[in-house]
């Protein structure tokens, strides 16, 4: 998995920097008299434009896998790419402080490297959810309309999992982590007066 | 007007980054969270484009790497990631790096 998070690192980089070198050789050799819509329309700079539509593609996959703060400072090694092809390719001069910046930049990239490219649970993992916070959440809120109903039916979550049990975490939940609303979670417990939430002793005394 | 458009490349390339971290990790998301974000990302592109037409791009491009510190504190805040001292601090020499580096 983490040669996995690396491989699609490094391929995310090569996108960014071969798009932008192609990109930037298209606009060099666009004819004087095609205006901004004529010159993207040329055939190097339809590959630049689809080479950098992969690459931000190819991004999108990676944030599925390794951590946003983990993902952008690595991946600005870019940066550091497009000054060496520059200075390469379009024989640039990066002046001195340019290069201390690339030092730096690199210095980053790896300090943040060497740190765990996930650490939140995967979404796939069927503790993911045992761990999250919005379980908790969900847990408490339970409990609590347990305990406004006389904490008889606790035990009436412990059956199969419904949806706001699923293994994966609720999307709308961790959106919007506001205060408990006053409905319960568990909108399928059934109500005390109902007969089916009864316990079995209890229905023996009636 | 330029720090109109300055706004508009931080905050459109946070938000989509946001937008495209959360979106692929939940599956239920990815209906309108990667739209939504390809969206924020044309804002931000648009915003560089016109801010390049009145401003030098020395200012352009280490003002937007303000982009790589906002996306690493929200990314504490909004999704909750665990950012340790190593990947503060390699954020904000990533960011300083890119202002040297674009001067």
């Amino acid at each position: 998995m983490k040669l996995r998070v690396w491989l699609l690192t490094f391929v995310v980089v090569l996108a960014n920097v071969s798009g932008n070198v192609i990109l930037k050789q298209a606009m060099l050799y666009a004819p004087p008299e095609a205006g901004p819509i004529a010159s993207i329309l040329q055939p190097v700079a339809i590959l630049g434009i689809s080479v950098l539509t992969a690459w931000m593609l190819l991004r999108m996959w990676l944030l599925g896998m390794a951590d946003l703060s983990f993902v952008v400072p690595v991946s600005a090694v870019g940066y550091v790419l497009a000054a060496v092809a520059g200075a390469v390719f379009f024989h640039e001069r990066v002046p001195a402080r340019g290069w201390i910046g690339t030092v730096v930049i690199m210095l980053g990239a790896i300090l943040t490297g060497l740190t765990e490219h996930s650490q939140l649970p995967a979404a796939s993992s069927p503790h993911a959810s045992l761990a999250s916070p919005d379980r908790d959440l969900l847990l408490s809120r339970d409990r609590e309309g347990a305990d406004a109903r006389g904490g008889a039916d606790v035990h009436v979550c412990a059956g199969p999992p419904g949806p706001a049990q699923s293994p994966r975490r609720d999307p709308e939940a961790a959106d919007f982590p506001g205060p408990p609303s006053e409905t319960p979670a568990f909108a399928a417990i059934p109500a005390p007066s109902s007969p089916l939430s009864a316990s079995p002793s209890k229905a023996v005394t009636e | 007007m330029k720090w109109l458009y300055l706004g508009g490349i931080v905050g459109g390339t946070v938000c989509s980054d946001l937008l495209q971290s959360h979106g692929m990790r939940n599956a239920n998301g990815r209906r309108w969270k990667l739209p939504l974000s390809i969206f924020f990302m044309a804002i931000s592109f648009f915003s560089f484009t016109q801010l390049l037409r009145i401003a030098p791009l020395s200012f352009a491009v280490p003002a937007s790497a303000a982009s790589i510190a906002i996306d690493t504190f929200l990314a504490r805040i909004i999704l909750r990631e665990k950012v340790e001292l190593r990947r503060w601090v390699g954020a904000i020499l990533v960011a300083g790096g890119v202002v040297l580096l674009a001067q």
